[in-house]
């Protein structure tokens, strides 16, 4: 493989060798965060936390493009929030301002996928089990 | 962006500006299966699998594969489909030390459609589940 293969692999987002091989970024908040543009692409959990902990997205307007995953680990409260608010688009709710695992004994696990896709924050939840609450403010 | 991250992405195999855009690549799985690091980032569906097939896709082992994600994906009705990890070491729903997660027809009419998502945070295995609709559930162990 020519160094002009590789290089072009490196800018398609593949790995040097051609293959879509990647490992992501897994960063633990056990506090409230104020969630960046350069984390974009980032897995974020709770591991740690001893309490709530919200999420606070970045500014609508500044992150266009950027998408999050954010996954409960312990038993605690986790919100994620718009920064605006009113600009979510969740289950039955088109200008939510915060979505959240906060129902007792159906946190662990929980995980929402966030996208700003330009106008909006979609909210793609993964339910880690079919009776798992959502709460949508 | 500053030239650390540059390079960070693009060890992780990500597109210099941060953006995972990426072809992903799919991989049939039609018998007992351990999954392994450099198929990462990649898709594994159930095609070729018999009705009849008894699924058990293994995960890599923890401390190799910090970062690592993969896809699974029933596409067809196979009879059970377990994904383990080689210790107790899985997260999913209200339980921080499962030892596998699953779909069984037993349970479902249907596996189709339900899927699972794993990574690797460093720690645990990370499950997050994607139930082909709401009345579809997952066996834990």
């Amino acid at each position: 493989m020519s160094v002009r293969n590789i290089i072009e692999n490196v800018l398609l987002g593949l790995s040097p060798a051609g293959v879509p091989q990647r490992r992501l970024r897994v960063v633990a908040k056990a506090a409230s965060y104020g969630v960046l543009v350069r984390d974009s692409g980032t897995v974020f959990t709770t591991r740690g936390a001893a309490g709530s902990v919200v999420f606070t997205l970045p500014a609508l307007a500044d992150s266009a493009n950027c998408h999050y995953w954010f996954v409960a680990v312990p038993d605690e409260n986790m919100t994620v929030a718009s920064a605006e608010g009113n600009n979510m688009i969740a289950s039955g709710d088109v200008a939510a301002s915060s979505v959240a695992y906060a129902t007792a004994n159906e946190k662990t696990g929980g995980v929402f996928y966030v996208v700003n896709d330009g106008t909006q924050w979609l909210v793609f939840p993964h339910l880690a089990n079919e009776g798992q609450a959502i709460t949508i403010v | 962006m500053g030239w650390k991250r540059k390079v960070q992405d693009i060890l992780m195999g990500n597109h210099p500006l941060g953006v995972p855009q990426t072809r992903r690549k799919t991989i049939d799985i039609t018998g007992n299966v351990t999954l392994s690091v450099r198929d990462s980032g990649a898709i594994f569906t159930t095609n070729g699998a018999s009705a009849a097939s008894n699924l058990v896709i293994t995960l890599p082992l923890l401390a190799d594969s910090k970062g690592c994600v993969y896809t699974i994906i029933c596409t067809t009705d196979v009879n059970t489909i377990t994904v383990a990890s080689q210790t107790t070491d899985l997260i999913t729903f209200n339980d921080l030390s499962a030892t596998s997660v699953g779909f069984n027809e037993g349970t479902d009419v249907n596996n189709v459609g339900g899927g699972f998502t794993f990574i690797n945070d460093g720690t645990n295995w990370l499950a997050f589940v994607h139930l082909g609709d709401e009345g579809q559930s997952t066996v834990v162990v």
